[in-house]
């Protein structure tokens, strides 16, 4: 796993951030990384890549998301969030992968990343670059005024289901990387730190994207020292450097 | 630029009115009786209805009563996401300075919209409405967290907007201010559905929307 897509990981998951916390849709990500965890397990039991099953859910979930999940939206993904763990741990017993394995999982694991994580990653990533630069401000009004931005005109419907779409491929990628346990750390975390930062909505994914990257890096190399996994040491790492900043 | 024949959607029942351009309008009536509703039928967002309507205007802009209380970033990016544009890094430093003046005009600081009180946040959406320049305003309730100062400015500041051919529909229950700035007004909710010029506008009218226990105080100064 070469430095530079860590790094790229980290900027995309800050990048994305921002928009998550306008949509207020922290447990969304969630959701979804837990959701894709069992479908991964299920595919993986059936005989299939798991990759393949993470991305029907994740597909589904975006889907779900953008045209169902409007009304008691916390109870669907509180729901999904649970029920997706427990088919991930079923079938992946079930098919007798390892514990280990199954930690890596869920607390991520930067040894032998598959050629086509790598490529969803860069591919996803590369979207989500433009997507998130050519419609901050559309996206903004949608999350925050969607009948307001119907009657202008903007299409709510597309820019809600392309963004969901974005949110869930990127948490596929990032799934068996970061962990189904702690990709939401990475988006929100960053985000967080770039808000006490600035209270310019316009610089924050910027600072978002450059603080998610630069700690992985460093997370990466104290893991390294310390011989510890990687994605909790950046989790705490993100968590210090907020706690510090609210705390001045 | 409005017109409305035989609309009838839940409470509302047979309405017909004509709105020309360069009018502001104000919708009036007691509470349930059907305001945000004839907004959200005019600004497209509810389609099921019977009736005609027809709303000859390209940009419209809809203001809603229920928008969050907290958002991230600067008031003036709120205004700001009022325009067409579609990104953050489009906007010119003309349009920045665009957003600026409607602050300075409402008498409000550039800083984090949620450092705002919920008057100078009403003031911050209703920039962020103007800024739009659309052709058609529908501003359900924009007056109802102002004092009388910023409601006479924003009432201003609409009439100057209607000026310029645009038209705008306004929900609100401040009577006194219908009377002194609204062309004409929409009364929903009595005994019969009304339409009149404002000066038509009297005590009348008043008594038949919301029944006969409305009473005049006459001040003694």
């Amino acid at each position: 796993m070469s430095i530079e897509l860590l790094f790229f990981i980290g900027v995309i998951a800050g990048l994305i951030g921002p928009y998550i916390l306008i949509k207020k849709q922290t447990l969304a990500v969630d959701a979804i990384a837990h959701g894709s965890f069992g479908g991964a397990a299920l595919a993986y039991f059936l005989g299939f890549h798991p990759l393949i099953g993470a991305l029907i859910f994740a597909s589904l979930m975006s889907y779900f998301l953008t045209f169902y999940f409007k009304q008691k939206q916390e109870i669907v993904l509180g729901l999904t969030l649970v029920l997706g763990m427990s088919l991930g741990l079923v079938f992946f017993s079930l098919a007798g992968i390892s514990h280990e394995e199954i930690v890596h999982y869920l607390f991520g694991n930067l040894d032998n990343v598959s050629i086509y994580r790598i490529a969803l990653n860069i591919i996803t990533g590369l979207f989500a670059l433009f997507f998130l630069w050519r419609y901050s401000m559309h996206l903004f009004s949608v999350f925050f005024d969607p009948e307001g931005s119907q009657v202008r005109g903007i299409n709510v419907v597309k820019l809600e289901g392309i963004f969901n779409l974005v949110l869930a491929l990127s948490i596929v990628g990032m799934l068996s990387i970061v962990g189904a346990l702690l990709v939401s750390g990475l988006m929100i975390l960053p985000s967080l730190i770039a808000q006490a930062l600035t209270p310019k909505f316009s610089k924050q994914p910027l600072i978002s994207a450059f603080i998610g990257g630069l700690a992985m890096v460093l997370g990466y190399f104290i893991s390294l020292k310390l011989s510890l996994p990687t994605t909790p040491i950046v989790i705490f790492l993100l968590a210090l450097v907020y706690l510090v900043l609210k705390l001045r | 630029m409005i017109t409305v024949e035989d609309l009838s959607y839940s409470v509302l029942k047979n309405i017909t009115f004509h709105v020309p351009r360069g009018m502001l309008v104000a919708i009036i009536g007691p509470n349930g009786a059907g305001k945000s509703t004839l907004l959200k039928i005019i600004g497209g967002l509810i389609k099921d209805y019977k009736g005609k309507v027809k709303v000859n205007a390209k940009i419209k802009f809809y203001l809603s009563q229920h928008l969050p209380k907290e958002l991230p970033g600067l008031n003036s990016e709120v205004i700001l996401t009022g325009l067409e544009k579609s990104s953050f890094y489009d906007i010119d430093k003309k349009e920045w300075g665009k957003a600026r003046e409607y602050l300075s005009l409402l008498g409000l600081k550039e800083k984090p919209y949620d450092e705002q009180s919920g008057g100078e946040k009403q003031k911050t959406l209703l920039a962020r409405a103007l800024i739009s320049d659309a052709e058609l305003l529908l501003l359900d309730e924009p007056f109802s967290a102002l004092d009388v100062k910023s409601s006479n400015v924003v009432y201003k500041l609409l009439k100057d907007y209607v000026k310029k051919g645009k038209t705008a529909l306004v929900v609100t229950h401040d009577l006194s201010m219908v009377s002194k700035y609204v062309d004409r007004v929409i009364c929903l909710g009595g005994k019969e559905f009304l339409t009149c010029h404002v000066d038509e506008f009297n005590l009348d009218t008043i008594v038949k929307l919301y029944g006969e226990d409305f009473k005049v105080i006459h001040h003694v100064h």
